[in-house]
């Protein structure tokens, strides 16, 4: 059996024929494309026609390769020409001329679901072999078959793999599973054996899912208890890591309730004020996203860095307006305060439902933001997670160094913990009042930057987040940032483990429950406030 | 008792006269003339009215616990949801096989969602009494437990507030999801009649308008005899300066639990009432921003006058009616400026200026006589009159 | 062990939720209110620091400290506003004071009046006293509750007594600083409490409203336990019997005013810095 396998495959060589490029095939590349031209053919004749084409080392070959996967294959009905779609323009794959005849003409290169299945292995093949190609992506094409391929087509990785066992072990290494893989199909429960036991050191859903059926249905029942035994151990695995993937999703969320809600804790634990327009500055911290976006819509990646000082200095302005403009009269009536604040709240709403339309607004989510660290098959670190909790971590430490160590920093903390005194000490009571309420509500200016690549930016951006973030600083104490942000972290990191058992929103009522039931315990919230002023 | 509790209170007196002296006018409008008569009166504004009526009733709750007790509740809106959800599952109930899937037990929603039971909670608001009682009790209980919890804890001022705010929002996400049975989104609608009469006809609708207004008086009538008690002295006493109330024996969460449960059941019977006049009740009743709404209704009032509560709340709805109508987007700016320019410049609200009015009147006249007298006197001493002119406005 | 623990809570709840005024403090031993061993600290800050006070029935006494000594630190622990790290607080030989909280030591006969003078703003002053009356104070009972003869002859009285009789419509907002502390001291004594604890009576007062405050007080002597905190050296010369010095916390020095100003350690922390 397994040397007529070997004989097989040696045959399958000539087929390969990147060895050979001379191939002694039935067909000529160009017959294959004229099949392919032909809306006669069928689909057996084009199957092998791609085969014909992938095999070969035509300047086209990969372009059509793609195209048809794509779908985006076409040919001339009258003259049989193929085209590739590229945008939105036609072009010959041989020779590359434009299409310059009525697209009525043209026709879609129909294909069916097996030969998209070997349209697919056959771009992963020409993957693999190209040496061009850097060795990390042949790794993660071939990563792509694991489970994935048919004995047959496995067989022809295997010299592959023999090919690169020097040059690129890793490679070879994961050819080796995408082979085991294969042969867990293998009639001969030993040969499915010796996969399972090349498939040890492998992690992967699919794998799991694998030795879940093996488990059950093998004929063989040595094969079903070693399956048991590494599904088990697999699904062991596989639950840490999503743990461990909620523990970072519930980090990720706690960092934008952070962002939120620190801006929040400053001007109420040093201000004693309630701004419930809070929600909305950051509401224009991710419109300023927008805005400069439009401006430079070549680099959003350079419009966001930008939108970073833009955002912290327009919502700090506002801050500053509106603390100039109403909150100074209502000091020392915290629920007015809440109650005017709340009038602005919706004045800015509807601002921006007169400037921008209540429609939400498309912000660009640039390249750098997309895409994750893969750790294994069960764990991979999303870029946008990772930068948002990078910033929050950035933001708090910055903020908590100007409270430490810059004179605003000082004059704020003496204004908080004994106005009066301050102000004999010549500390200007208002403008720290001021400065105080722009810092705050530029970091809101902040949490919109980052909310901007996570949700959509619409009028109600800010409502979304304000009861959240109040329940951070209720739970945090309020004040201080060092609650805030433990806080927020717990609060981030419940609602992700709550979700999956209960749901999106039974999590969230479920934490909203849980604060009001803490607060019955320490009403100041975690850290609370020290002084005798906060007493009575 | 009636007549005991109004006497003294001109304010109240007027404002309860006028609105009834208007729903009796717009019934008998509605009632005895024909459309295309100059006094008929459409039954869209006898529902529009009916709805401010309810809406003044809540704003009267809302001024107990506010006006009164101090607290500031961001989430009274929860207390009106929950006694409109009672009546909305008591209608629901009454169309029985007139629904479109013709399901004699199961509301639409439920046959939709492919339900095979009425859910517990379901169970006997097909009976008027039962409905009736639960309307009291519901938000009742929802008051007392939460309060029981925030009061004794001495959770208090923004802090409530804020907490208030979460709990109006916990309901309104509990309410959106289809699994709770109370039709998700959508809430509830489609009601055909209630006790067996037709929520289209105009009688319906006045006899609804007449209940409101009834509602109103007995709402306010019960809010004042508490606030005129020894149990209103001691209500004040706790908004004003709680510890020291405390220290005098009082136990200040029984007291704020009491009226604010108080005031919660009102909620409720005014939201109860809402329902059948608006045709529909949704999760959308539990918005955070209603309740603040409510608050401004109060503010603009006057806070701590129960009348000025029902003026508040009647004008800043008609001011509603009328903006949106002409200039939808409008609505949402001058609803925010009343918020911003009633707390800097009136802090008193309508009432308020109506004093202010009536003490500079009084003020003219001392002033007057004053100079009488000083004609009187003929300069005999200028510098006495000066000072006999009250300086306190 | 689960039946201890909730008889325990329940015994707790019922204790500081049910029976609260029940009890009429027992001072036949002849001591009204013992403090022992207290100690509380804020943050590291130690406010009382093992504190022994022992106040007789129908005593007087004068507390006299510098500003820190924990003159209302201890007030508040009296009164159920602070729970105390450590000790024990009894009034009369069988109320437990550390398991009540403020409004059932009121109702079981402690009567505080602040350093800051608290009336109630928006009321009169005769609302004022109203709400300060002895007897049940349970929302029902308020809601019912109605001003008997009997009532109003105590409060003509107690107005008689403070001198606000011409006031009494007036809103409290409205009286002058002085006013208030004997509008104060009224309220107080509208409550009949066996011990008054009396802050400070006499700040904002003329030399001659002091006297009255004097006068008033040695009357109050015998029938009620007064403790008096105030800062005045001549007032409280002037109503003296027995003085306790706190300082940081502790009591320093106890005696009658010629002792305590005798003794070299107060002359030292307090009263030296003061005459000096």
């Amino acid at each position: 059996m397994k040397s007529t396998a070997k004989m097989f495959c040696a045959a399958l060589l000539v087929l390969l024929g990147f060895l050979l490029p001379q191939a002694a095939a039935a067909m000529t590349p160009d017959e294959a494309l004229a099949v392919l031209g032909d809306r006669s053919s069928s689909f057996e004749q084009k199957k092998e026609a791609f085969d014909v084409i992938g095999d070969s080392k035509e300047n086209w070959s990969q372009l059509l390769i793609e195209s048809a996967q794509k779908g985006e294959l076409f040919f001339d009905k009258k003259k049989h020409d193929v085209y590739a779609k590229v945008g939105d323009n036609y072009f010959k794959v041989k020779g590359g001329e434009a299409f310059s005849g009525k697209s009525r003409d043209l026709k879609r290169v129909s294909v069916n679901n097996s030969i998209r299945e070997s349209l697919h292995l056959i771009l992963a093949m020409r993957t693999l072999s190209d040496q061009s190609i850097p060795e990390d992506r042949r790794i993660e094409s071939a990563h792509a078959l694991i489970g994935n391929v048919s004995q047959e087509d496995a067989s022809k990785l295997q010299l592959l793999r023999d090919l690169y066992i020097t040059t690129d072990p890793d490679l070879s290494e994961m050819l080796t599973y995408v082979i085991a893989s294969a042969d867990l199909n293998d009639e001969d429960p030993k040969i499915r054996n010796g996969a399972m036991h090349i498939l040890s050191g492998f992690r992967s859903p699919l794998l799991l899912q694998k030795l879940g059926d093996i488990a059950e249905h093998d004929a063989d029942v040595s094969n079903r208890v070693y399956a048991e035994k590494q599904a088990a151990g697999l699904r062991s695995s596989q639950s840490f890591y999503s743990g461990l993937e909620t523990v970072y999703f519930g980090i990720s969320l706690g960092s934008v309730l952070v962002l939120a809600a620190i801006g929040l804790t400053i001007t109420f634990g040093v201000m004693g004020v309630i701004n419930m327009a809070h929600g909305e500055l950051m509401m224009i911290g991710a419109y300023t996203v927008y805005v400069i976006q439009q401006c430079m819509p070549s680099y959003p990646g350079l419009a966001l860095i930008i939108s970073i000082p833009a955002a912290f200095c327009v919502s700090g302005l506002t801050g500053i307006i509106i603390e100039r403009t109403v909150i100074q009269h209502l000091y020392g009536r915290p629920l007015e305060t809440l109650l005017a604040t709340f009038g602005i709240s919706l004045l800015l709403q509807q601002l921006v439902r007169s400037i921008f339309t209540a429609l939400n607004r498309n912000v660009v989510i640039p390249d750098f933001m997309s895409g994750a660290i893969k750790i294994n098959e069960f764990f991979s670190v999303t870029y946008n997670r990772l930068y948002i909790i990078l910033f929050c971590l950035a933001v708090f430490f910055t903020l908590r160094w100007i409270l430490q160590h810059s004179r605003l920093g000082l004059e704020v903390r003496s204004v908080s913990q004994n106005r009066a005194m301050a102000r004999n000490m010549g500390v200007r009571s208002g403008r720290v009042n001021a400065l105080t309420f722009g810092l705050g509500s530029g970091i809101a200016g902040l949490a919109g930057v980052a909310l901007s690549q996570l949700t959509n930016v619409g009028p109600n951006l800010g409502q979304n987040y304000i009861v959240d973030s109040f329940l951070v600083v209720v739970f945090g104490g309020a004040g201080n940032i060092w609650g805030t942000m433990v806080g927020g972290m717990v609060l981030g990191v419940a609602n992700k483990v709550l979700e999956p058992m209960a749901g999106a929103m039974l999590a969230k009522i479920f934490i909203l429950v849980g604060v009001i039931i803490f607060i019955q315990k320490r009403p100041r919230g975690l850290f609370p406030q020290h002084g005798r002023s906060v007493e009575g | 008792m009636v007549t005991s509790l109004l006497k003294k209170d001109r304010g109240g007196f007027s404002v309860l006269g006028a609105v009834w002296i208007f729903v009796l006018l717009l019934i008998a409008g509605n009632a005895f003339f024909q459309d295309g008569s100059a006094f008929y009166v459409g039954s869209n504004t006898i529902t529009l009215f009916g709805k401010y009526l309810c809406y003044a009733l809540l704003a009267v709750s809302l001024d107990l616990i506010w006006g009164y007790l101090g607290i500031l509740s961001l989430g009274h809106a929860a207390f009106f949801g929950l006694g409109g959800y009672v009546m909305g599952m008591y209608l629901m109930r009454q169309i029985g096989a007139r629904g479109v899937y013709g399901n004699p037990e199961l509301p639409d929603f439920m046959v939709f969602l492919n339900w095979h039971e009425l859910p517990w909670y379901w169970y006997g608001v097909n009976h008027f009494w039962f409905a009736a009682i639960m309307i009291l009790l519901v938000p009742g209980a929802l008051a007392f437990i939460f309060g029981f919890f925030a009061f004794r804890s001495r959770v208090g001022g923004v802090y409530l507030s804020i907490i208030t705010q979460s709990l109006t929002f916990a309901l309104a996400l509990a309410f959106f999801r289809n699994e709770t049975g109370f039709g998700g989104n959508n809430g509830l609608t489609d009601f055909k009649d209630i006790l067996g009469f037709s929520l289209a006809s105009d009688t319906t609708r006045d006899v609804l308008l007449f209940l409101s207004a009834l509602a109103l008086t007995f709402g306010y009538l019960l809010c004042r005899y508490l606030m005129r008690s020894r149990l209103g002295k001691v209500t004040i006493a706790i908004r004003d300066a709680e510890s020291r109330t405390r220290f005098m024996g009082y136990r200040v969460e029984y007291f704020k639990l009491a009226i604010f449960t108080v005031a919660a059941m009102l909620a409720g019977i005014a939201g109860a009432l809402y329902v059948p006049q608006v045709g529909i009740i949704n999760p959308g009743e539990f918005n955070p921003i209603n309740s603040i709404e409510i608050v401004i209704w109060v503010a603009v009032g006057g806070r701590a006058s129960l009348y000025g509560a029902i003026v508040g709340a009647i004008l800043v709805n008609y001011a509603k009616t009328v903006f949106t109508g002409i200039f939808p987007d409008g609505w949402l700016y001058a609803l925010g400026l009343i918020f911003v320019l009633v707390t800097l410049f009136l802090p008193k609200g309508i009432v308020g200026i109506i004093g202010m009015i009536r003490a500079k009147r009084a003020e003219r006249k001392a002033l007057a006589e004053a100079d009488a007298g000083r004609q009187a006197a003929a300069e005999a001493e200028p510098a006495a009159a000066a000072e006999a002119s009250p300086k306190e406005a | 062990m689960e039946k201890k623990l909730f008889s325990s809570f329940a015994g707790k709840f019922l204790k500081k939720h049910v029976s609260h005024g029940g009890e009429a403090p027992d001072g036949s031993h002849g001591m009204m209110l013992y403090l022992e061993g207290i100690n509380k600290s804020f943050d590291g800050f130690k406010a009382i620091n093992d504190l022994n006070l022992y106040i007789e029935k129908g005593e007087l006494r004068c507390i006299i400290g510098p500003n820190g000594a924990g003159k209302s630190t201890m007030m508040d622990i009296i009164t159920g506003k602070i729970r105390p790290d450590s000790g024990s607080a009894w009034f009369g030989q069988n109320i437990n004071l550390l398991d009540l909280d403020e409004p059932a030591i009121a109702q079981a006969g402690i009567g505080r009046k602040f350093q800051k003078p608290t009336v109630f703003e928006n009321m009169t002053v005769d609302e004022n006293l109203e709400l300060a009356l002895a007897g049940p104070k349970t929302v029902w009972s308020t809601l019912r509750g109605k001003m008997s003869a009997e009532d109003n002859e105590m409060r003509d009285s107690v107005l008689e007594l403070t001198g606000l009789k011409d006031l009494r419509g007036k809103d409290g907002r409205l009286l002058s600083h002085g006013q208030k502390q004997w509008l104060e001291l009224g309220m107080l004594l509208m409550q009949k409490p066996q011990l008054l604890l009396v802050d400070e009576p006499v700040t904002g007062m003329t030399r001659q409203e002091m006297q009255k405050t004097a006068e008033l007080l040695l009357s109050l002597e015998h029938t009620h336990t007064i403790i008096v905190v105030e800062h005045d050296m001549d007032f409280v010369r002037s109503i003296a019997r027995k003085v306790t010095v706190l300082h940081q916390g502790h009591v320093l020095a106890e005696g009658s005013m010629a002792e305590v100003q005798a003794n070299p350690k107060v002359v030292e922390v307090y009263l030296g810095s003061d005459a000096s």
